[in-house]
């Protein structure tokens, strides 16, 4: 059997980020897909070593332009009971509320960059143009577009007043009926099921075997949702509890109508905050924190799946911080669901787990070539980190 | 040497950033800020365009892919540098994986610092590239 092997990246027109997929292929059927990574590291980590905590919120802000809020949320729900602090409900409510924001912005994005992979670039346009609207939104809340950096520790930096609530229901009314109709299109157009229905197809098996998280993984029948499983902040309210979006086909498809859906349950969240923030009420000042020394990790659920941080804390300063994003979770699995698709399938199979390259880009360091095993007292007495 | 004179095609290279300037560069091409309104056109390959956009840090596993698709753009060719990291280097200067921010690697016309910035700078700084002799 003769293969060749077809090059795509770390430039080229399906992909917005820079990857390098290395496909071995006979005619146009894929039989091996290698993934090359590294060109979006830039020691996330490393660099957020030594800072104190408020300067280290910022630095991890900015590991990801799409989930910004996430991380933010992740990290302080980590290191803000080092702190023994508890902010008041009303910042875990606006919390909530801009990360439920970044869920459906993301999602629209990923929609349209979705329906732009197949050739429509219509309907890439009017998802960008709803997402404008969810732009705005930010813009009056947090007063910044894509990098929100709202949140300090144990509060944030404004307090959400009757204006721009009213600001936020407008805008929802604006897209909620045009995001009707196009969740609509993805279900029934006859491209796109065409498309997607059958391809990139996830078992639930294989979903546990890989451990993949977010609508990937609900997308195959597994129900789990860090806002479901494991309550934070306002997630923990009685009338805040996360209905997670379920399907069982695993295919493409599925994945979509999974993102579509949970656009409409984060709307129902922020409508439902919204109801409980009350205008008037005046959110504490920023103080200076002092965290005692130890280690500590928190999880949230991003846009893409499970986010996970890992803090130790010396002399109020970050001596190590572990990231594991979604993506890191869900990028493993390519190699298994390329095998045996056609070449023109890779831009829709690709884009339909949602890859996020520069949140993922981690490094390892492997001494002497040995296999390193840490236990858990290691890992979270941080014993190796000296 | 000649100048860009009108309708610049863009071709866009993310070196290693936040994912943050790519989506203003994106939100330059969506219905609200519409730049193909102006002859701009986002093209897939560098052959085919005029100007580049560089988001992000360049790390040292990028700087030789970004030297190659500089030189892949035809005379006269224009550079971009989008956002702190791109410009200066922002958070991530003292880095281990860092080659440099990008005018460390290629020649840089505009920079256009922000983090990340708004969409309307973004076009002001493709503007800025029309007429502008090269100095380097």
């Amino acid at each position: 059997m003769h293969t060749t092997i077809y090059p795509i990246g770390p430039q080229h027109p399906s992909l917005k980020e820079p990857i390098f997929i290395k496909l071995h292929v006979d005619g146009s059927r894929i039989i091996k897909a290698e993934f090359n990574l590294g060109y979006a590291h830039r020691g996330v980590e490393k660099c957020s070593e030594g800072y104190l905590l408020d300067s280290a919120l910022h630095a991890v802000q900015r590991t990801c332009g799409i989930c910004s809020q996430c991380h933010s949320m992740a990290f302080l729900r980590t290191v803000e009971p080092m702190a023994n602090i508890q902010p008041p409900t009303k910042v875990y409510l606006q919390r909530l509320v801009i990360a439920e924001l970044e869920r459906i912005h993301s999602h629209l994005l990923w929609a349209g960059i979705m329906a732009h992979e197949i050739g429509l670039d219509t309907l890439f346009m009017y998802y960008l143009k709803q997402r404008e609207h969810v732009l705005d939104a930010f813009d009056e809340l947090t007063g910044n577009r894509v990098h929100h950096s709202c949140d300090v520790l144990g509060t944030m930096k404004r307090s959400f007043g009757k204006k721009e609530i009213d600001f936020l229901l407008e805008k929802l009314q604006t897209i909620e009926p045009e995001i009707t109709e196009l969740r609509r299109v993805m279900e029934k157009n006859e491209v796109i099921v065409s498309r997607f229905k059958k391809h990139g197809m996830i078992t639930k098996k294989l979903a546990t075997e890989l451990g993949l998280v977010g609508p990937v993984a609900r997308a195959s029948g597994i129900n789990y949702d860090v806002r479901q499983n494991d309550p934070y902040m306002a997630y923990a309210i009685k009338e805040l509890k996360v209905k997670p979006v379920i399907r069982t086909e695993g295919d493409a498809w599925a994945r979509s109508i999974v993102r579509c859906d949970e656009v409409f349950e984060s709307m129902r969240l922020i409508r439902k905050a919204c109801e409980m923030i009350d205008p008037n009420e005046e959110i504490p000042k920023k103080k200076n924190l002092f965290a005692k020394d130890g280690s500590g990790f928190g999880r949230v659920e991003a846009p893409r799946g499970e986010n996970f941080h890992f803090v130790t804390i010396k002399n109020n300063k970050i001596a190590r911080l572990k990231l594991r994003t979604p993506t890191l979770a869900n990028v493993l699995s390519y190699s298994r669901i390329l095998e045996n698709e056609s070449i023109t399938d890779v831009p829709v199979i690709v884009m339909s787990l949602d890859p996020c390259i520069s949140c993922m880009e981690r490094v390892a360091v492997i001494k002497n070539k040995k296999e390193e095993i840490w236990t858990s007292h290691e890992l979270f007495e941080g014993k190796k980190h000296d | 040497m000649s100048s860009i004179t009108r309708s610049p095609w863009i071709s866009f290279f993310n070196a290693g950033g936040c994912n943050g300037c790519t989506l203003e560069c994106f939100a330059c091409f969506n219905p609200r800020y519409d730049v193909t309104r102006f002859g701009m056109e986002l093209k897939a390959s560098a052959k085919h365009a005029d100007v580049l956009l560089v988001t992000g840090i360049v790390n040292k596993h990028n700087a030789e892919r970004l030297k190659n698709i500089y030189e892949q753009l035809p005379e006269p060719k224009r550079v971009v540098a989008i956002g702190a990291c791109g410009v200066s280097g922002g958070l991530y200067k003292k880095s281990y994986s860092i080659a440099g921010p990008v005018d460390k690697i290629i020649p840089v016309d505009i920079y256009v610092p922000g983090c990340p910035p708004r969409p309307e700078s973004i076009i002001d700084g493709i503007v800025k590239c029309l007429n502008d002799k090269r100095t380097k």
